[in-house]
């Protein structure tokens, strides 16, 4: 027996957690188990305690060879999906104007053409791959463009029936549309909708209003009792900050009135404002960080919002929770059966660099992709020739995130660690916060 | 503009060559001076020539790094579990005792009268419930397979009626296929399997005066009639069925007999009917990647003989039974882009005491043993990572290799026996193979290119 490559320590109130990267296992140790574990020192611990730690993989049999394991685990991840994951932008138009976001409203529009191409490129996909398919339609604001959202959403749910595959539809949406009369024939063909509130009215309609700067609270909220009536899944996340915690609590008490939490396909999450290019995972900028250990700090009292609340519906665990959210080693946007399509028709790494032309990997031409050397480095990008490969953090950040190597070194074939490392600390105590209270004591 | 580095020659005659393009199987006539330009790079030729020599891959642009586009179909069919496969040995014991399946075997002696146990079957079930869940396939597949399925028939009934019953319920499509000698499939196990059979595959070795020489009961009684008589049942049903027809030096002169009792039994013309003409092997020998000298002197021999067979069907009205086509399953040519079908994320071959290879050719071999079946859960060996995670675009010599995309660096189990090593590659045979194949296809397809 020897201990997995895979084991970090955290310090807790006199203790160690010895986190297992690798099987997502934890356990509490004292300072003595802690360090025969990082010598590899397994003679002394107990047979009883070995075992548990065999089992948790924390300590493995001589003859593992962890690192196949965990390149076994990242290339299922990468290359099998249970669906092509379509992101696609018929609009990088939008009919609102928050002082966060990143996207200069362009008024580019994918026109029906693309539109073909698109679906001829899926339908070709689906037929080598055996896999259906998941549409989510980003902005821009997608209901901007209902007729580009209705074609594709009615052909390939028409594709995906004849040949006995799943079709998905999801519209992530700034909400006011919702209602509107031209928004009604897709509603049949969506199976969840995504929306943002930034806290209450009042909150809310200070950031997130019309050109005019009429707020759109009202309108949104319409907009999900109509979902609702069409028994469509809804998943609404709330903007928080330290500053919006009682408009946080108002939104939820709102809500909780009209009855959403009634709703068995209503569910809530809390996410950060950050703009689209600041992955959580990878950013290593200060205000990043910053904005790391703010959400650490918010945790506990999102928490008592939410009890408070009597809330009866669904609500995602905290964004930090360690059980409850992907590790980022599983970034969808690097999988293979992941696609980014702007409404020109290009395919790009990520929604973050959607519209950048550097980060321009393909592009649709009569119904067929070509794709540029570029697609296929990032998808060859292999994790386990890279110099981190013997990182015990690997199985959590995958390298790190190759667009975000490649902008500070040039290639793909490069890592880049961001936050990952504080942060899989903050998830993992976090997590243990709900889970063993009493070792925080 | 460069040349692809997947161009391979096959000379014809009359200063004629062919060039054939193993990533994107596409073909092309050459004369001499287009064959040394490809050749050297020099491509400096009539535009008219450069789009469709672009167009069919023989030459790329500049920036294309052809070995990571292979990479990536390679990972993305070797990694697609869209479908989950089972290999079910139910035993490993047989009621024929042809000569060749006891020459050269690799299954341990022991195991010869191996049969899987009732509890060993719900292991089995349970087993293939969880990964095809695990897998998030969308379709089960069962192979019954053996020694002879059909002599553990309650095991076969079983794992159908159950995993089928189960894919039911769960909207998972079933499809189950067997490969049996023919002898018991009459109406008595029909009845009791056929309902839930999408496909059957049997094996002639040739015409009855030569079947009957070798696969044969234990009394010596051949096994002709009985399998003709047999397969008249399925004339008229449904699923897929599949006949391979053994061929070697002795018999080959005489199969069109085989082809006439086919059409007598009513066959030709049956929907979903598909023959095809192979050497004979060893049973648990490899199909793909031979690792003896006989038997890849053997194979070669039958590429010699199998296409002018495959032309005598054709011109007595079988080509719909036949797979001509480069990349059909049992063609000349078939798709290699992983080395092989079995060595793929979501396959997995289990024998009847719960021990789970990669495939059929190392199955009894514990040495090869990927996991075995315990009590509700699964125990994979550490070679089970080595294998499926072998990467023959990051091994040297495949990385330099012309034919990596149509054998997709051959066989980790054959690279391990000659190296004790799975990250390396062994091409023993491979490549002399598949340059033979590929000029038995275009003998076969251009045969006036390749008249003297």
């Amino acid at each position: 027996m020897k201990s997995s490559q895979y084991n970090v320590y955290f310090p807790l109130k006199g203790k160690y957690i010895v986190y297992n990267t690798l099987t997502d296992s934890i356990i509490a140790v004292d300072e003595e188990l802690k360090t025969r574990l990082e010598m590899s020192n397994v003679e002394g611990i107990e047979p009883e305690m070995s075992q548990v730690l065999l089992k948790c993989g924390i300590l493995v049999s001589d003859d593992t060879d962890e690192k196949a394991v965990l390149r076994f685990q990242y290339q299922a991840a990468k290359y099998s999906s249970e669906y092509i994951s379509v992101l696609l932008l018929p609009t990088y138009a939008c009919n609102l104007s928050c002082h966060y976001c990143p996207n200069p409203a362009q008024p580019v529009f994918m026109n029906p053409e693309t539109t073909q191409s698109v679906i001829s490129f899926l339908k070709t996909l689906m037929r080598s791959a055996k896999r259906g398919v998941i549409l989510k339609l980003y902005g821009g604001e997608p209901l901007l463009n209902p007729d580009c959202c209705f074609t594709l959403c009615e052909q390939l749910s028409s594709f995906c029936q004849r040949h006995n595959l799943p079709f998905l539809a999801a519209a992530m949406t700034n909400g006011t549309l919702l209602s509107h009369k031209k928004t009604e024939p897709l509603l049949p063909y969506l199976g969840a909708v995504h929306v943002t509130l930034d806290g209450d009215q009042l909150h809310h309609d200070t950031i997130r209003y019309y050109s005019d700067g009429k707020g759109t609270y009202q309108d949104i909220l319409k907009g999900l009792t109509l979902v609702r009536e069409k028994n469509i899944r809804i998943t609404v996340r709330i903007n928080t900050t330290v500053e919006n915690l009682d408009s946080v609590e108002k939104v939820i008490k709102d809500l909780k009135k009209r009855k959403f939490d009634e709703y068995t396909k209503f569910e809530i999450y809390f996410g950060p404002i950050a703009p689209l290019e600041d992955c959580k995972f990878f950013e290593d900028s200060t205000r990043s960080q910053q904005f790391t250990n703010d959400i650490f700090e918010l945790v506990p009292h999102l928490r008592k919002i939410v009890r408070a609340s009597n809330w009866k519906g669904n609500i995602r665990d905290i964004v930090l929770d360690l059980k409850s959210t992907s590790k980022p080693e599983q970034c969808q946007y690097g999988k293979a059966y992941h696609y980014v399509i702007g409404p020109l028709g290009n395919f790009y790494t990520c929604p973050g660099f959607c519209g950048n032309l550097e980060y321009c990997i393909g592009a649709l031409r009569n119904g067929s992709a070509a794709f540029t050397p570029l697609y296929y480095d990032l998808h060859t990008r292999d994790v386990m020739q890279l110099e981190c490969q013997d990182c015990e953090y690997m199985p959590v950040c995958g390298g790190g995130c190759p667009v975000r190597a490649s902008i500070r070194t040039g290639t793909f074939e490069s890592i880049h660690c961001g936050s990952v490392k504080e942060l899989t600390r903050l998830r993992t105590l976090s997590y243990i916060q709900v889970t063993r209270p009493d070792l925080f004591k | 503009m460069k040349v692809s580095r997947y161009n391979v020659f096959i000379e014809a005659e009359g200063g004629h060559s062919f060039v054939y393009n193993t990533m994107r199987g596409s073909i092309l006539a050459v004369d001499r001076e287009l064959r040394e330009r490809l050749e050297t790079n020099q491509l400096d030729i009539d535009p008219s020539f450069l789009n469709p020599l672009k167009k069919y891959g023989f030459i790329v642009e500049d920036d294309t790094d052809e070995l990571k586009i292979h990479r990536l179909k390679h990972n993305k069919a070797k990694y697609n579990t869209a479908r989950s496969s089972f290999l079910v040995f139910t035993t490993y014991a047989c009621n024929l005792c042809c000569p060749y399946c006891y020459e050269g075997t690799v299954v341990n002696p022991e195991y010869k009268s191996a049969i899987m146990s009732p509890e060993m079957t719900s292991r089995v079930v349970e087993f293939i419930e969880n990964q095809t869940l695990k897998n998030r396939s969308y379709t089960a597949g069962i192979g019954l397979y053996g020694g002879e399925p059909l002599l553990n028939l309650d095991c076969c009934e079983t794992i159908l009626r159950e995993v089928s019953e189960w894919c039911s319920s769960y909207h998972i499509q079933f499809y189950a296929t067997i490969t049996t000698n023919g002898t018991l499939l009459n109406e008595r196990t029909y009845k009791r399997i056929g309902k839930y059979l999408s496909s059957v595959h049997i094996t002639l070795d040739g015409p009855q005066k030569y079947h009957d020489k070798k696969r044969i009961k234990r009394d010596g009684s051949g096994t002709y009639a009985e399998i003709l008589n047999n397969l008249q049942l399925l004339k008229d049903t449904k699923e897929h069925l599949s006949i391979r027809i053994s061929v070697d030096k002795e018999n080959k002169h005489a199969m069109g007999e085989v082809l006439k009792d086919l059409e007598e039994i009513g066959l030709k013309g049956r929907p979903h009917f598909h023959i095809y003409f192979a050497q004979v092997v060893p049973q648990y020998a490899c199909l793909t990647f031979p690792t003896d000298t006989d038997y890849s002197q053997l194979m070669k021999e039958s590429l010699g003989y199998i296409p002018p067979l495959m032309k005598m069907a054709l011109t007595q009205g079988w080509g719909n039974h036949l797979a001509f086509d480069i990349g059909q399953e049992h063609s000349l040519i078939p798709a290699n882009v992983t080395s092989c079908d079995y060595v793929k994320h979501g396959m997995y071959a289990i024998d009847p005491l719960g021990d789970i290879y990669m495939c059929p050719a190392s199955a009894g071999d514990t040495q090869y043993r990927i996991g075995t079946l315990q009590k509700g859960a699964v125990e994979w060996c550490p070679s089970y990572y080595s294998i499926i995670t072998r990467d023959p675009s990051l091994i040297e010599p495949c990385t330099e290799c012309e034919l990596l995309p149509a054998c997709g660096g051959g066989c980790a189990v054959a690279s391990y026996l000659k190296y004790k090593d799975y990250s390396t590659t062994f091409c023993n045979f491979n490549k002399d193979i598949i340059y033979e194949r590929i000029e038995a296809y275009l003998t076969f397809k251009y045969p006036e290119k390749f008249e003297k």
